[in-house]
């Protein structure tokens, strides 16, 4: 069995926020692949607009963004009394933006083009779930 | 009214009587006294302030004359076409007297010691001479230009040189030259120059490079999405009850994806060949002119010696000027480069312009550096190849892609003699 289980319905959605339309139908795709529903937005504002009040299991986020950046969206989260768990998606891989988001509590930075395996290993442990086949 | 007219009616009266200086008065001042105007003449000469030349051209005029009676007005062309005129010429030409200010400028002590040497001194610079030879042709009354003058111990003053042409045949043997030493106004010049020059480079590397990085993260994006769309196929089809229509949808989104990519790239090749039809005429002249003056300052403090052939305004390639001037720039700094580095005393630098078959204009520049390093001579136009300690090996590189961006080819060669040449050839306007 090389797929994961498909996951109880319990489980919170990934939200996706990136502006380029074709990379967020395709990350969800992918986490619909291994079960895993998720939402997507295209820049931070639309998320801090439209997610008040949502339950999100994690949060898929790329840095550079129309307006508020990837990293500013990440500070505001951290003021929630349970801000989800991060990560960085993004095709920058600078050593201080990485360290900016770790240090800002981010599980991990993945670099575009991303791997598949590592993506969704990433979000099968911030949901706490087995990753299977992930 | 009435005040005017009064003081103009007593204007003429005062004015003839000052310019009507009682006896005596316009005698000259007291140490003078017993001078003859020649020897007045002579100390107002050689106590001048400003360097003073007293040189003989009477040949030069002769000559000119008779190219002028032969009916020959375009001295330019002449000379381009019987280069040995000026030499010629100026076996006739000699320096009759140099006041102390000149000594000076010259390094020189003794007089005579420098009329001596002044044939050796002062080479015939075809651009001065052609200034002088142009005004005796119109018939002005100044000639006035730029030169250098190699004084004693290698020393290098460039200077501003002006003469007053005389309008008597016979004065032509004493004519008067005049030369300020403009050294610290060329090095403010050139400093200026190089700043603008490392500008425009800086921006237009700076340019290159986040068009680069824009360029690349243009594309990253799709390849990005087709990398995951794939994944995701290969996972439905990879379960136990594989998931057909869903992997299909996935390898179309991942088509339509590749699609955006060639798009992108199609779009930055309609851009450079925009960049490239924004190309005319260019007079390879004044190109060879501007990049030398460019690098004068450069070759000047590690004593090498630049020169270029003459190159008639009519001949022009086509291409983008900037550019064009550029890549000389950067043959002409690396030859510098290479002689300093050798720590050579005779480094010699010469451009040189010819005809390469029907179509082009070959631009040479030679050098007797320690030529190129061992391996094919190709190898010195790849991208990060270097003989530099703090090279990025990217001027030859970027020299290339400019040539070869307008239809020309850039080639170099190890010469017998020792030293290297380096030719761009560019596309003939016409």
């Amino acid at each position: 069995l090389t797929s994961p289980v498909p996951q109880p319905a319990c489980q919170y959605p990934v939200a996706i926020v990136d502006d380029d339309e074709a990379l967020r139908d395709a990350l969800s795709g992918l986490l619909e692949s291994s079960g895993i529903a998720s939402v997507a937005f295209s820049s931070a504002e639309e998320f801090l607009e439209r997610s008040a009040g949502m339950k999100i299991g994690c949060l898929l986020l790329d840095f550079q963004l129309p307006g508020m950046n990837g990293l500013e969206l990440q500070h505001r989260l951290r003021h929630l009394s349970t801000p989800p768990p991060v990560i960085f998606f993004t095709s920058y891989d600078r050593p201080d933006l990485r360290e900016s988001a770790l240090r800002a509590g981010a599980r991990c930075y993945l670099t575009k083009p991303v791997d598949s395996n590592r993506l969704l290993n990433a979000v099968c442990e911030c949901l706490g779930i087995k990753a299977q086949g992930c | 009214m009435l005040r005017g007219k009064k003081t103009a009616g007593a204007e003429p009266a005062t004015l003839t009587s000052a310019l009507a200086a009682p006896k005596g008065e316009d005698a000259p001042p007291k140490q003078l006294v017993g001078m003859s105007t020649g020897d007045w003449y002579r100390e107002m000469f050689w106590n001048a302030p400003i360097a003073m030349l007293e040189e003989d051209w009477r040949g030069a005029k002769r000559a000119v004359d008779e190219l002028l009676r032969r009916g020959i007005t375009d001295l330019d062309r002449y000379v381009a076409e019987h280069p040995e005129f000026i030499s010629q010429v100026r076996t006739t030409h000699r320096v009759v007297d140099a006041n102390a200010a000149a000594l000076r400028l010259f390094g020189f002590e003794s007089k005579a010691e420098f009329l001596r040497s002044s044939r050796e001194l002062l080479p015939a610079n075809v651009e001065s001479n052609m200034q002088v030879y142009r005004a005796f042709a119109a018939g002005v009354s100044v000639a006035q230009g730029e030169r250098v003058l190699r004084g004693r111990g290698g020393s290098v003053t460039p200077i501003l040189w002006r003469a007053a042409i005389p309008s008597q045949q016979g004065e032509f043997g004493r004519m008067v030259f005049y030369a300020v030493d403009v050294s610290a106004l060329k090095r403010a010049e050139q400093a200026l120059m190089a700043a603008h020059a490392d500008l425009a480079y800086a921006s237009r590397s700076s340019m290159l490079g986040e068009m680069v990085a824009s360029i690349a993260h243009e594309i990253n994006q799709p390849l990005g999405a087709i990398k995951l769309y794939i994944d995701t196929a290969r996972r439905w089809l990879d379960r136990p009850e594989p998931d057909v229509s869903r992997a299909r949808r996935s390898v179309n989104r991942a088509h339509a994806e590749a699609d955006r990519a060639s798009n992108i790239v199609v779009r930055v090749k309609n851009l450079v060949r925009r960049v490239r039809s924004d190309t005319g005429r260019v007079p390879i002249g004044s190109v060879i002119a501007g990049a030398i003056a460019l690098v004068e300052q450069d070759a000047r403090l590690h004593r090498v010696h630049i020169e270029s052939a003459r190159v008639g305004k009519e001949i022009a390639v086509r291409g983008e000027e900037t550019q064009i001037q550029q890549a000389l720039v950067n043959l002409l700094n690396n030859a510098i480069q290479s002689i300093a580095s050798a720590q050579q005393q005779d480094g010699r630098v010469q451009v040189a312009v010819h005809a390469e078959g029907e179509d082009m204009v070959e631009i040479e520049v030679l050098d007797n550096g320690p030529g190129l390093p061992p391996g094919p001579e190709e190898q010195i136009f790849r991208p990060f190849f270097t003989t530099k300690p703090d090279g990025m090996g990217l001027g030859l590189s970027i020299c290339r892609t400019m040539i070869e961006s307008q239809g020309g080819r850039i080639s170099a060669r190890r010469l017998d003699a020792g030293g290297t040449i380096v030719a761009f050839a560019l596309p003939i306007f016409r």
